[in-house]
């Protein structure tokens, strides 16, 4: 398993489907609302450049300060990917299956992120704060500063993915 | 006459905390049984038991999606209520999830964000009061299908239905999965019956006909290869849970409903 930075661009386009690695660094949690009045307004701040977005909403802080901020389902936010990826973001982390065609066309990363570990998660974001949409709450975008995030590299940047010999399902309305 | 009163609000709340922070014993046991054969596998089951210590630790729950709150109330044939229960619920679950350091995951029209709670009041032929609270988070309600089917179809043709929504589903719902299917009077009915049964707190799989589609359902989810969080190991259906009533004559409603491994239900009697 690799220990990487955020910051080491070259590692992190280095890293190869299925290797296991423990992220540390700075990352942009980002969903479905905040993604979308983005893109709606084409609003896309220069400090996300070559960063990369988590999708997550993460709970409030407890009497004890601790929260969870476990990722969600990617396969939401796939509509955003276009406009993230011409706007030079580096890759994404999530959960479940994401738009390998679009991944094929810019040949960006997304990390798996491991679902319902919202505890574990939330314990290795060592700073949390909102930066855009403060009033979207969980749905805001944050900036975060995390520590041995454990990912999977799910779609490397040679347009390969973990999950394989499966097309994107276009037949419906999919949210899911 | 049994009478409800606004006494039952606070145990309601502090159950929807405690099932959030403490995991299902029954995912548990049966996620703890999988052995890990690779370095991925070990990383999740690692960190799956990892993230229970630090939500007992930490008072964190689970996972960040503390749902949508789904209360079942199950009470005597005689009963009074004589104050909006759904309101009362509503203001006290608001101001604890502040408290709880928990999401609030509801949002209205105009974007403003609550933690609003469903209720569901039925009466049977118990003595007392029995509160199923279930939290549901996002991704595992989006999973949801629910179909129309012709009557005549064999209980071998309705299963496999449920088994095409499972490889549908995939892994966007946090697998291992627990699948609720209902099957009733209506497409209301139906998916009222699939959540019910997805609390395992009801009456679930006593019918010979639930006990046969549950075990076609098992049967054939048997070899999918999705697994824990879709990597490829481990079960990917924990458990079906079947509710089968009576339909009318020209349908054949069916809805499955998916809960994710971090199955969040607690019942209270009162």
């Amino acid at each position: 398993m690799k220990s990487i930075n955020t910051f080491e661009l070259d590692k992190i386009k280095k890293l190869k489907v299925g290797e296991t690695v423990l992220l540390s660094g700075e990352i942009f949690l980002a969903r479905d609302r905040v993604l979308k009045k983005m893109e709606d307004e084409n609003i896309f701040p220069k400090f996300l450049k070559d960063k990369i977005i988590y999708h997550s909403g993460p709970t409030q802080k407890n009497i004890y300060g601790f929260f969870s901020a476990g990722p969600t389902t990617s396969k939401r936010m796939d509509k955003f990917l276009k406009f993230l990826f011409e706007n030079q973001i580096l890759g994404t982390i999530g959960k479940g299956e994401r738009d390998i065609d679009i991944h094929k066309a810019y040949g960006k990363i997304y990390f798996l992120a491991f679902g319902g570990l919202g505890s574990l998660y939330g314990s290795r974001i060592k700073s949390l704060e909102p930066v855009l949409f403060k009033s979207f709450k969980s749905e805001a975008m944050f900036k975060a500063q995390i520590e041995d995030f454990p990912l999977i590299v799910a779609i490397d940047v040679y347009k390969k993915r973990i999950q394989k010999g499966e097309k994107n399902v276009n037949y419906r309305i999919d949210v899911r | 006459m049994k009478k409800i009163t606004k006494s039952i609000v606070d145990p309601i709340c502090q159950l929807y905390q405690d099932i959030n922070i403490n995991p299902s014993r029954f995912v548990l046991k049966r996620m703890l049984k999988e052995k890990p054969l690779n370095e991925t596998q070990k990383l999740f089951m690692d960190s799956f038991k990892e993230n229970i210590k630090l939500s007992k630790k930490n008072k964190t729950p689970l996972c960040q999606d503390t749902g949508h709150i789904t209360v079942f109330i199950e009470t005597p044939q005689k009963f009074s209520l004589d104050f909006n229960l759904e309101e009362e619920l509503n203001k006290r679950i608001n101001e604890k999830t502040e408290d709880f350091g928990f999401r609030y995951s509801i949002v209205d029209w105009k974007g403003r964000y609550n933690n609003n709670v469903s209720v569901y009041i039925f009466q049977s032929k118990r003595k007392n009061l029995k509160i199923v609270v279930m939290a549901k988070g996002g991704g595992s309600e989006n999973l949801t299908r629910m179909f129309t089917l012709n009557p005549s179809l064999s209980l071998d043709e309705i299963s496999e239905n449920v088994f095409k929504s499972v490889l549908e589903a995939k892994d966007r719902g946090c697998p291992p999965y627990i699948l609720g299917v209902g099957i009733g009077k209506s497409a209301l009915d139906s998916t009222f019956l699939s959540k019910k049964a997805l609390t395992g707190k009801f009456s679930y799989n006593r019918k010979l006909v639930e006990k046969r589609i549950r075990d076609l359902v098992l049967k054939k989810t048997k070899n999918i290869k999705i697994g824990y969080l879709g990597l490829n190991f481990g079960e990917t259906v924990l458990d079906c849970r079947v509710i089968v009533e009576e339909r009318h004559i020209a349908t054949l409603p069916l809805t499955v409903s998916f809960n994710c491994y971090q199955e969040r239900v607690g019942v209270l009697y009162l």
